[in-house]
């Protein structure tokens, strides 16, 4: 889908938390209405990233792309910043640039520690899912398996040996009487979430069934189950909020 | 042992202003760049901005506004939505249109409450009357929002929100939100669904929506 530069893909990379719904019906010049000047987009799509990640039920696919742009787009502007003139307004310069270096830090980490956090809660079933456990970075990959490993020692030590001969697997209730993997954490993809509409999907199914539609329109706000947009918003017709 | 906090996965007011502080605003630089080989633009993280000379108008994220206002390196111009006529007239549109809510930036509040705090003197005399307009405004949509929260009675499948700021979802989030989720829970389920809902952890108590007032 990254590669899917088509027409409503490329509006995308616009500050859709911004956007505001019809230009022509507002009173004011919208504040988001930046002129036609470069912008590094991929900041704001990191933010767009790191709040669907932290609103997203579920550990969404890992933008590694947009990662290492971000990285270089950081180590870049740090030797820009070493080499700043020692004048009053190159020192402006530098404070500009720092804040601006801090919040693409702050940002990333945020991302990335979000991701983290998503990961320890919901290991096993992400481990459990070749196709999930494809979309993780290789560190992630290795952390996952790690904190698995190390907790599951640590609860083992500290609790399961302890018990009856049946009740002592990290993985099930009762070793033979649950059929499946039943004590793993996952995601509840029926919760609710808040999703602005980045650009026209028409009419949305919202349940398997296709009994309920709804119309989204590109600025939408609105509120609704995880499942029926889980597809819309990978291929980015959509934004958490 | 780590465990997600449903806290861990909610947005922070302060959090709420981050992401506004990307917002652009006017400025008028009282300084030159003196950069001959970029025409006085300012190429940084965030994107190409500028071009930065005395008594020209530019447009720059708030961050960095406030960053040089705060140095007395610019004069900041406040939105256009902020002046007070046009205050007036979406407050008259907030309370005689009950029904629907009108159209002000997503980060209408964040914005308001940043200027408010470390820029007062880019409204001159109207400071006075334009923080209490968008206190007013903000009061009026609060009630609307609350009025629209008692129509919340089943789970619906997809509920649309017309023009709510960020502050405004993030505050009936946790309320709005639980109560969708322990509806849709509630609804006669198929035995695949109701395995999944079974599966799920039942939330803990949920903290009320917070009030946004704040010192200003």
């Amino acid at each position: 889908m990254e590669e899917d530069a088509g027409g409503a893909m490329r509006r995308l990379s616009l500050s859709p938390l911004t956007a505001p719904r019809n230009n022509s019906q507002l009173p004011f010049t919208p504040v988001a209405a930046s002129t036609e000047r470069e912008r590094s987009s991929d900041l704001l799509d990191l933010r767009n990233a790191y709040v669907n990640e932290k609103v997203a039920p579920e550990l969404l696919d890992y933008q590694g792309d947009l990662v290492t742009r971000v990285e270089e787009l950081i180590k870049h502007q740090e030797t820009l910043l070493a080499d700043a003139e020692q004048t009053p307004v190159g020192e402006l310069v530098r404070l500009m640039r720092a804040q601006s270096l801090t919040r693409a830090r702050y940002l990333l980490r945020a991302y990335l520690r979000t991701r983290l956090l998503k990961l320890e809660r919901f290991c096993v079933s992400v481990l459990n899912d070749p196709a999930k456990l494809d979309q993780l970075s290789p560190a992630e990959n290795q952390y996952a398996q790690d904190y698995f490993y190390e907790e599951g020692r640590g609860v083992k030590e500290a609790v399961l040996q302890h018990m009856p001969e049946n009740f002592q697997s990290v993985l099930k209730q009762h070793s033979k009487l649950s059929l499946e993997k039943d004590i793993m954490p996952a995601p509840n993809l029926d919760a609710y979430v808040f999703v602005r509409v980045l650009a026209d999907c028409g009419q949305v199914a919202m349940d398997a069934a296709g009994d309920e539609t709804v119309e989204l329109s590109e600025g939408d706000l609105l509120v609704t189950r995880y499942r029926g947009i889980r597809d819309l918003l990978r291929d980015k017709w959509l934004q958490l909020v | 042992m780590v465990h997600l906090q449903e806290t861990d996965l909610l947005f922070t007011p302060a959090e709420l202003e981050f992401f506004a502080e990307d917002e652009e605003v006017e400025i008028v630089p009282n300084f030159q760049l003196q950069d001959l080989v970029n025409d006085d633009m300012l190429n940084i993280a965030a994107g190409t901005y500028g071009p930065f000379r005395p008594s020209s108008i530019t447009q720059v994220p708030l961050w960095m506004a406030l960053m040089l206002h705060k140095r007395r390196k610019c004069r900041i111009n406040p939105p256009a939505w902020m002046a007070a006529a046009q205050l007036e007239a979406v407050l008259e549109g907030e309370r005689n249109r009950p029904e629907k809510f009108q159209a002000l930036p997503f980060h209408y509040q964040e914005v308001a409450h940043l200027l408010f705090t470390h820029a007062k003197d880019s409204f001159g005399g109207d400071l006075v009357q334009v923080q209490d307009l968008v206190a007013e405004v903000a009061r009026v949509r609060r009630n609307k929002i609350q009025a629209g929260l008692r129509e919340l009675q089943s789970a619906l499948s997809a509920v649309k929100l017309l023009d709510l700021g960020y502050m405004e979802v993030n505050q009936i989030r946790p309320f709005f939100k639980a109560s969708l989720d322990r509806f849709f829970r509630l609804l006669p389920l198929d035995p695949e669904r109701q395995e999944a809902a079974e599966a799920e952890p039942t939330p803990g108590q949920r903290p009320p929506p917070r009030q946004l007032r704040r010192g200003t």
